[in-house]
C-alpha cells in the first residue's frame, strides 16, 4: 500500500456509505494496524439524499482527520459524481456506477462498473456499497480481501454476512 | 487490550465503563445520542444501570444521588441540556459530590445547529452555575483522548471529590479513530475513600489533610448529611462568616494546590519557538497539521494542545511560551480562551485569535494562510 489514501464514498442515503467506510477502516486496522480516519454524514441527511462517507487509511498518524483531496472517490449517483469530482487529486481515481447520468470529468483516472444492476442480481440492492468496495479493493490493492471479509465478520450475522461476503465477491469479479 | 475503531462518543461511554462507572442518567440529545445508546446498552450487561429522565434537570440529579449513594455515576449532554444542568452541578461543587459530566459541544446558542460542532461554551464550563467555585474540565482532541481522559475525569472526580467536566464537540464525538482500550485491570483507578472513624466521630465534610472530605455512602452506619448551602464540618448549614469564607477556600484551594495532577498539556514541534498555536479539541488537530506544513516550510514554530482547560493551565503556559513573541489561538468560537491567554501572557508576547464559528471545523491551511500573512 502507498503510505496514505484519502478516500471518498459518496452516493445517496440509504446506501450503507457510512458502514463501508466503517468496514473498510476496521479491515484496515485488522490487516496492518494501520492508522484510520472514518468520518459521515449525520442527521438528515444519512436518512436520503446526497450522501457520503470518508476514510483515511495510513501507515503514519493521521493528524487532521478530514478528507480535502481525494485520493480516490467512489461515486454511486450522479449527484455524488458532480459534486465530488473536483475533490480528487490530479492523481486520483474515480470509480463510479456505469449507469448513472453523467458525462465522465476524464482529468483523472477513470473506472466504471454496473454496481446497482449487480446488486439487483444479488437480490441485495442495500449492499450495493460494500459490491462497490469488492471492485476498488481489486483495483487500488488498498488492502488485500482476507482482512475486510473478516471485518464483514465483526459486523455482521447469517444471514446478512452470507450476502454481504457474496456481494463484496461479485464486485471483485466484474474488474 | 484491545485495538477498535470507534467514535468519539463510543470511547467516551467505554472509558466511563471501564474506569468503573455503572450508572448513566440523561435526556438525549443531539450529537450525544451514540454515547448514551452504547450506555443503555452495555450498562445493563455488568449489573449496572442506564436511566432516560424526564429532562436534563433530572438527569444530573440522579446521577448525583447514585454517586452519593457510593456508585460513580455519570451524565452527558449538550449546549441546552448543559445549561439546564448548572443549578444542579453547583449544588454538586458545593457537596463535593464526585461525578463526570460529558459535554459534547455542538454549534452556537439557544437549539443552535443539532449537528454541527463548536468549541462556544468553554467559559460556561467555567462559570456557568453562580457563585465562586472550582471546576475540573478536561478536553480531549483525538478519539485515544476520548477515552484516556473520560478515564482521569472519574479518577479526578474520585480524588478532589468533585465534579468534573468533559469538554468534546460534535466533530471529535463522531470521528472514528484507531483506539486502544485499556481494560478495568491495566488501568490505574482511583475508588472512593471510606471512612476511618466510627459512626459517633463521623464527621461527612471534615477535609483530611489534602482538603478531601470523606463521603460515606448513604445506607450505611455513617450518617452523611448533605446540603447545598453553606455548611459546617457535621454538614449542618451555616451563616458564620468564618466558615463560609474557610469553606468557600478549602472548596478551590483543594484543587489549585494540586494542580500538578492534572493532566499536563502536550507540546508539539520546534522546541523554544518564537511563534507558538494554543488549541484543544477539535480545532487542535487542524492547529497541529498547520504547525507541521508551518516547520516544512521553514517557520520557527510548536502548538501547544491543551488536555486541562480548568483550573486554567496558566504555569504551564507561561513556561511554553517564554521564548514565543507570537502567540495564535485557535478555537471554534468568538475568542473565548484567546481572552485567558492574553489575561495570563499580561503584554509578554502578541496574542493573536484564529477564529472560526461557522459550524465548520477550522482547516491546517486557513490558519497557516492566517500566520503567514501575520509574520511576513
Amino acid at each position: 500500500m502507498k503510505t496514505r489514501w484519502d478516500i471518498m464514498l459518496a452516493g445517496s442515503g440509504g446506501q450503507g456509505l457510512g458502514v463501508a467506510g466503517n468496514i473498510l477502516g476496521r479491515a484496515a486496522i485488522i490487516y496492518k494496524n494501520y492508522y484510520a480516519a472514518h468520518n459521515q454524514s449525520y442527521g438528515a441527511r444519512a436518512r436520503g439524499g446526497l450522501n457520503q462517507s470518508t476514510l483515511i487509511i495510513s501507515k503514519d498518524e493521521i493528524i487532521y482527520p478530514f478528507v480535502k483531496e481525494a485520493d480516490l472517490l467512489l461515486a454511486l449517483t450522479s449527484e455524488a459524481y458532480k459534486k465530488y469530482e473536483p475533490m480528487v487529486k490530479d492523481s486520483g481515481i474515480i470509480i463510479y456506477d456505469s449507469n448513472i447520468a453523467v458525462e465522465p470529468a476524464g482529468r483523472v483516472k477513470e473506472y466504471s462498473f454496473p454496481f446497482a444492476e449487480e446488486a439487483k442480481k444479488l437480490g441485495h440492492p442495500l449492499g450495493i456499497t460494500l459490491l462497490a468496495l469488492g471492485t476498488v479493493l481489486k483495483i487500488t490493492e488498498i488492502i488485500p480481501p482476507e482482512p475486510f471479509i473478516k471485518a464483514l465478520n465483526e459486523f455482521f450475522k447469517s444471514p446478512a454476512l452470507e450476502l454481504n461476503i457474496k456481494s463484496f465477491q461479485r464486485g471483485m469479479e466484474l474488474v | 487490550m484491545k485495538n477498535m475503531f470507534i467514535q468519539g462518543n463510543e470511547a467516551c461511554a467505554l472509558g466511563a465503563i471501564n474506569a468503573g462507572a455503572r450508572f448513566y442518567a440523561g435526556y438525549p440529545i443531539s450529537p450525544v445520542n451514540e454515547l448514551s445508546e452504547f450506555c443503555s446498552q452495555e450498562l445493563p450487561k455488568l449489573g449496572g444501570i442506564y436511566i432516560q429522565m424526564e429532562d436534563e434537570i433530572g438527569g444530573i440529579a440522579a446521577v448525583i444521588g447514585a454517586s452519593l449513594g457510593g456508585m460513580k455515576a455519570f451524565t452527558a449532554t449538550s449546549g441546552p441540556g448543559f445549561s439546564l444542568m448548572q443549578e444542579n452541578l453547583g449544588y454538586a461543587v458545593m457537596a463535593e459530590v464526585p461525578l463526570v459530566l460529558i459535554h459534547v459541544q455542538r454549534y452556537g446558542l439557544g437549539t443552535g445547529v443539532a449537528t454541527k460542532p463548536g468549541q462556544q461554551d468553554m467559559l460556561q464550563a467555567r462559570w456557568g452555575t453562580h457563585g465562586d467555585h472550582p471546576i475540573i474540565a478536561l478536553v480531549p482532541s483525538t478519539v485515544q483522548e476520548c477515552f484516556d481522559l473520560t478515564v482521569q475525569a472519574f479518577n479526578l472526580a474520585e480524588r478532589f471529590s468533585s465534579p468534573v467536566l468533559l469538554l468534546t464537540d460534535a466533530a471529535i464525538a463522531h470521528l472514528r479513530e484507531r483506539v486502544i482500550i485499556k481494560d478495568a485491570e491495566e488501568l490505574n483507578i482511583i475508588n472512593r475513600k471510606t471512612p476511618s472513624v466510627s459512626p459517633d466521630e463521623y464527621l461527612p465534610y471534615a477535609p483530611d489533610e489534602k482538603g478531601i472530605p470523606t463521603l460515606a455512602p448513604y445506607g450505611g452506619r455513617h450518617i452523611l448529611r448533605v446540603t447545598g448551602l453553606f455548611h459546617d464540618e457535621r454538614g449542618y448549614s451555616t451563616s458564620n462568616p468564618e466558615k463560609c469564607r474557610k469553606l468557600l477556600e478549602r472548596l478551590h484551594n483543594k484543587i489549585l494546590n494540586h494542580q500538578k495532577e492534572l493532566p499536563p498539556p502536550k507540546y508539539y514541534g520546534k522546541d523554544g519557538a518564537e511563534i507558538i498555536l494554543i488549541s484543544y479539541g477539535i480545532s487542535a488537530r487542524s492547529a497541529r497539521e498547520a504547525v507541521e506544513r508551518g516547520i516544512k516550510k521553514g517557520i520557527n514554530m510548536g502548538m501547544i494542545n491543551l488536555q486541562t482547560v480548568w483550573p486554567f493551565p496558566e504555569e504551564h503556559i507561561l513556561n511554553l511560551c517564554n521564548k514565543a513573541e507570537k502567540i495564535f489561538v485557535v478555537e471554534l468560537n468568538m475568542g473565548q480562551i484567546t481572552g485567558e491567554i492574553q489575561k495570563i501572557l499580561k503584554g509578554q508576547a502578541e496574542v493573536i485569535p484564529i477564529l472560526r464559528y461557522d459550524t465548520n471545523v477550522i482547516t491546517p491551511s486557513e490558519i497557516l494562510d492566517k500566520i503567514e500573512s501575520v509574520v511576513k
